[in-house]
């Protein structure tokens, strides 16, 4: 995979979060585009051709 | 694409996906069959994008699920009045409802003919959720600490488990032959290292009723079958803490709907056997 798919991640607080965020930031193979925590898609992170990148808060769980 | 773990409140973050044609994955419970059936239905009718409704993503328990579907499917009524089920799960404390899985079990053993099973064949594919009324006095549902410390649930997990155990009584001399039956399929055709779903974990065993599946990673994930003293049959599956989770999500989960997307498939809904399927 030459491009990382980007992941809009909503809706996963605690544990399973936290893990998945990890794993994601991790990978070779996607990467976060935005994060929901609280579930809830910003219409101005997916309007435009392609998901517009959201600087990322690392303190993922709150 | 989105990846949605939202509970049942969250589920319309769905429904954004499909306005804004983003192809996701959603991996909550506790949603209404209905609701979920509606969105299906508008992405197969609407033909823009693919989505994934999967319930458990640890991929030998959902792989042990199929197996035992199939094998109920192909065997109904064969437990009847000769093998009966005694049903047993424990989850964290903050967990009101019975386990989903154990539900679902107890249907396919109930489609078999097991007694004291609380759902018979005639509530295959009806919304379990609706009848769940039913399990009260056949499951055992463990919430209790100390009981799960005795049992063996770790501390530190304690706050995030899902263990189950379906115990076969038969109560005849054809019961204890559809027992061995149905053991010895579990341990030909599931407990195999050529089973996709395995991938990863240590299988071994010597015997149809001592078989084992276990994680690698501090015994995250463990399927077992085995007899008691009383010579009973023992099913049981654990998971502690959620790796098994995002491990399945990682490996298998994201993967399908990537492979969705690049095959420019649209208007397709993913389910857990598209999930066990991923090569």
């Amino acid at each position: 995979m030459t491009e990382k798919t980007p992941i809009i991640l909503a809706g996963v607080p605690g544990d399973m979060g936290s893990r998945l965020f990890d794993a994601i930031r991790s990978s070779q193979d996607f990467e976060i585009a935005e994060l929901n925590v609280m579930g809830g898609v910003s219409p101005v992170a997916l309007t435009g051709d392609s998901i517009r990148k959201q600087p990322i808060d690392d303190a993922f769980v709150r | 694409m989105g990846l949605n773990f939202a509970d049942a409140a969250g589920f319309d973050v769905n429904n954004q996906f499909l306005e804004y044609e983003i192809p996701f994955l959603y991996g909550g419970t506790g949603v209404k069959p209905e609701v979920e059936s509606e969105l299906v239905r508008k992405i197969e009718e609407q033909k823009t994008i693919c989505g994934g409704f999967v319930k458990n993503f640890a991929l030998p328990i959902t792989g042990l699920m199929i197996h035992i579907e199939d094998y109920a499917a192909a065997h109904p009524g064969i437990m009847k009045d000769c093998v009966d089920v005694c049903i047993e799960e424990s989850h964290q404390a903050t967990k009101a409802d019975p386990s989903g899985t154990a539900i679902k079990m107890s249907q396919h053993f109930g489609l078999m003919g097991a007694g004291n099973c609380p759902f018979d064949g005639k509530d295959v594919g009806a919304d379990f959720r609706a009848k769940t009324g039913k399990y009260k006095g056949k499951f055992d549902m463990i919430r209790d600490r100390e009981k799960q410390l005795a049992m063996g649930v770790a501390e530190e997990h304690l706050g995030g488990h899902g263990w189950h155990q379906y115990t076969l009584k038969a109560h005849s001399n054809k019961g204890i032959a559809v027992i061995e039956s149905f053991g010895r399929e579990l341990a030909t055709d599931f407990f195999t290292v050529n089973n996709p779903c395995l991938k990863g974990y240590n299988v071994s065993g010597d015997f149809w009723f001592n078989q084992s599946i276990t994680s690698n990673n501090n015994r995250t994930l463990n399927i077992d079958i085995k007899q008691d003293a009383e010579g009973n049959f023992i099913l049981l599956h654990d998971i502690n803490g959620r790796q098994p989770y995002v491990d399945g999500v990682m490996q298998k989960g994201l993967p399908m709907i990537v492979n969705a997307i690049r095959s420019r498939e649209r208007g397709r809904a993913y389910f857990e056997r598209d999930l066990v399927s991923v090569a």
